[in-house]
């Protein structure tokens, strides 16, 4: 294997890693606030890229950055509207109500796709095309360096949103307890529609690189959310430092592990690491030990 | 003598049912022997067998996230390991039906042992996060592995395969009785199971885990019992589900079906082993009047699961609620009590 085939499946692991990272991202920030897993998180992507691609940017011909912008504005109506009228009316129910209207919910969302674009599968070639970058005789695909910049930007105005400003101080109260975050005076609700609005857009964003690399059909929903899962269990369960980091070790096992059991099992490598995970170390690799919440 | 008579009323209160409750039990189970005498179109009756098994599934998937607060995304598999291994076993190695099954039901169940032992090292949702992992293994590998699964086109299990029954051949109507009496006596055994001591341990777990482990229920096996009570029921499941239709492909052993399974439950009643029944009656047999808006079915399941948990959060299943307050004029018990929470602060 030579330098340069190395290097670009490095590259493209990581690119890939920036992706599962965000939604990673998302779910664990859901799962602190919300306090559910949601299970139509990958379908909500998948949703979001068949606005953004096949509905409008095909079918009316807007330029790509205004698709993308409307289809994650679409996603974030849906996130709020749905944490409004289901999660709100089942805060007193225990979790596993929360996580079946969730399922619901994905279940709609993936019918009303092969209903609205038909089950055909897309292809989508990104927001650069198939131009590469050649940096000292290795070739880059450019989509694969936005996708990372992307996700670092992201993720860095995220950490400055959470840490300094009062949205993010609400939504840290938020987290550590509802009940008192609403005795301090917190619009509870709207916060918490606004967190999982915000989780759901994180998703559209991860979308529009994934889509690109993988082929946009009506099941991508399935394989996306659970390596999200699998990132938020590898970088142990609730820790948003471990969803980072989680994200990008499923991206490296993923692009190392298809050289060993070949493109069929690809899909299998994040399932594995899960089980690795869960017998070696349990609470992850940055997890604070036992998760208290269910 | 002295010993007796506490064990005869623990007997009575471990089949958990009054005498009108039980009596209407076998009404429901003669009218179920009289079918196949009402219906002459094999397909419908197949449609009925088909709902019986996934009544079975549905059971099983109820002890684990009804019963134990336990949430399975990947029923699917078991019901698979369970077709798939009979399957393979009668088909390629010609093993004798009675073992096949066996091993099969056996594999589903270590398989549900290994998981649960697996995810419950931690507190945490991590069963449904590697169920659901699971899930997706199975399809990859009951689709690409051709050699051993028949990959996409599934194994069909010629007429030649099937065993007779004492000397019958095994066309729908014997099928149904045969699902139908695996049905009844599986059903008794959940009963016999949610009224003992471990079916208090895992009301026990599902209500709060921290207070059942104080009062002594070991909480990490009593969840991994669930997940072999469920996985079993999935394993015998998949076996009926192979006899009743002689063709297993990995389609019907995604993460969708498992979902659906779910959604049984959910329009039956999380915790209410009958109401699971119903749900399963219900998803399996509405489709088949609905053709008219077939493509819209899972639109109008996901919308329904949805519009249950927000307007009736019991489930269908309080119909029978209903109807045993009528026969025994007794204030039924809670099924689900939720957990203890502070007032809303808005």
């Amino acid at each position: 294997m030579s330098v340069g085939y190395a290097v670009q499946i490095l590259v493209s692991s990581l690119a890939f890693g920036g992706v599962y990272t965000l939604v990673a991202l998302g779910i664990v920030f859901i799962w602190r606030t919300v306090n559910v897993l949601n299970f139509a998180h990958g379908h909500l992507l998948t949703l979001g890229v068949y606005l953004a691609v096949v509905w409008l940017l095909r079918g009316y011909g807007w330029p790509i950055w205004a698709s993308t912008c409307a289809s994650l504005a679409i996603l974030a109506l849906v996130g709020i509207v749905f944490s409004r009228t289901v999660f709100e009316r089942l805060r007193a129910q225990p979790m596993l109500s929360k996580v079946v209207a969730t399922m619901g919910l994905g279940l709609i969302i993936v019918n009303a796709i092969v209903l609205a674009f038909g089950p055909r599968p897309h292809a989508f070639t990104g927001f650069l095309g198939r131009r590469m970058l050649w940096i000292g005789g290795v070739g880059i695909l450019a989509e694969h360096v936005l996708a990372f910049g992307v996700t670092a930007g992201l993720l860095l105005v995220m950490g400055l949103v959470l840490r300094y400003t009062m949205v993010g101080k609400i939504v840290r109260a938020l987290a550590y307890s509802p009940e008192v975050g609403g005795l301090m005076g917190i619009p509870v609700p709207r916060y918490l529609a606004g967190a999982f609005a915000f989780a759901i857009v994180l998703a559209g964003i991860a979308g529009m690189f994934i889509v690109p690399v993988t082929f946009l059909d009506f099941t991508l929903g399935d394989a996306i959310g659970y390596k999200g899962f699998a990132a938020v269990v590898v970088g142990g369960f609730g820790s948003i430092p471990g969803a980072i980091l989680g994200g990008y070790v499923v991206g490296l096992m993923e692009g190392l592990g298809t050289l060993v059991v070949g493109s069929h099992y690809r899909d299998a490598v994040a399932a594995a690491l899960i089980v690795v995970v869960l017998l070696a170390r349990p609470s992850g690799l940055l997890g604070a030990g036992e998760e208290e919440r269910l | 003598m002295r010993k007796l008579w506490p064990r005869l009323v623990r007997v009575q209160s471990l089949a958990g049912a009054t005498f009108g409750l039980a009596m209407g039990g076998v009404v429901l189970v003669a009218l179920g022997c009289l079918v196949p005498f009402w219906i002459h179109v094999d397909y419908y009756l197949r449609v009925l067998v088909y709902a019986m098994v996934n009544s079975v599934i549905a059971l099983g998937l109820n002890f684990a996230v009804g019963v134990t607060g336990q949430i399975n995304l990947g029923q699917a598999v078991f019901v698979g390991l369970g077709a798939y291994g009979s399957a393979i076993l009668t088909q390629k190695l010609s093993a004798p039906w009675v073992a096949s099954v066996g091993t099969a039901v056996l594999a589903a169940g270590i398989m549900g042992a290994a998981l649960g032992w697996i995810s419950n090292r931690l507190r945490g949702p991590y069963l449904a996060i590697t169920t659901l992992a699971m899930n997706l293994i199975f399809y990859l590998v009951a689709s690409h592995e051709v050699w051993l699964t028949g990959g996409p086109m599934g194994i069909r299990i010629p007429r030649l395969n099937v065993p007779r029954l004492f000397g019958v051949e095994l066309d729908v109507r014997v099928v149904y009785y045969v699902v139908l009496v695996a049905l009844v006596a599986l059903f008794l055994l959940g009963r016999l199971i949610y009224h003992s001591k471990v079916g208090r341990a895992f009301r026990a777990v599902r209500d709060d885990e921290t207070v059942a482990s104080l009062m002594g229920v070991n909480t990490v096996r009593t969840k991994m019992w669930a997940c072999v009570i469920c996985s079993f029921y999935g394993g015998v499941g998949g076996v009926l589900y192979l006899l009743t239709f002689r063709f297993v492909a990995p389609s019907e052993f995604t993460a969708l079906q498992s979902f659906r399974y779910l959604a049984m439950i959910t329009i039956g009643g999380l915790g209410n082993l009958s109401g699971s029944i119903l749900g399963a009656f219900f998803v399996t047999t509405v489709p088949e009047f609905l053709r008219v808006v077939q493509g819209y079915w899972d639109v109008i399941l996901g919308s329904s699961i949805l519009l249950i948990l927000l307007l009736f959060p019991k489930g269908l299943g309080f119909v029978r609620d209903y109807l045993s307050q009528l026969v025994r004029k007794k204030e039924v018990e809670e099924r689900w009590t939720g957990e203890f929470r502070l007032p809303r602060a808005s």
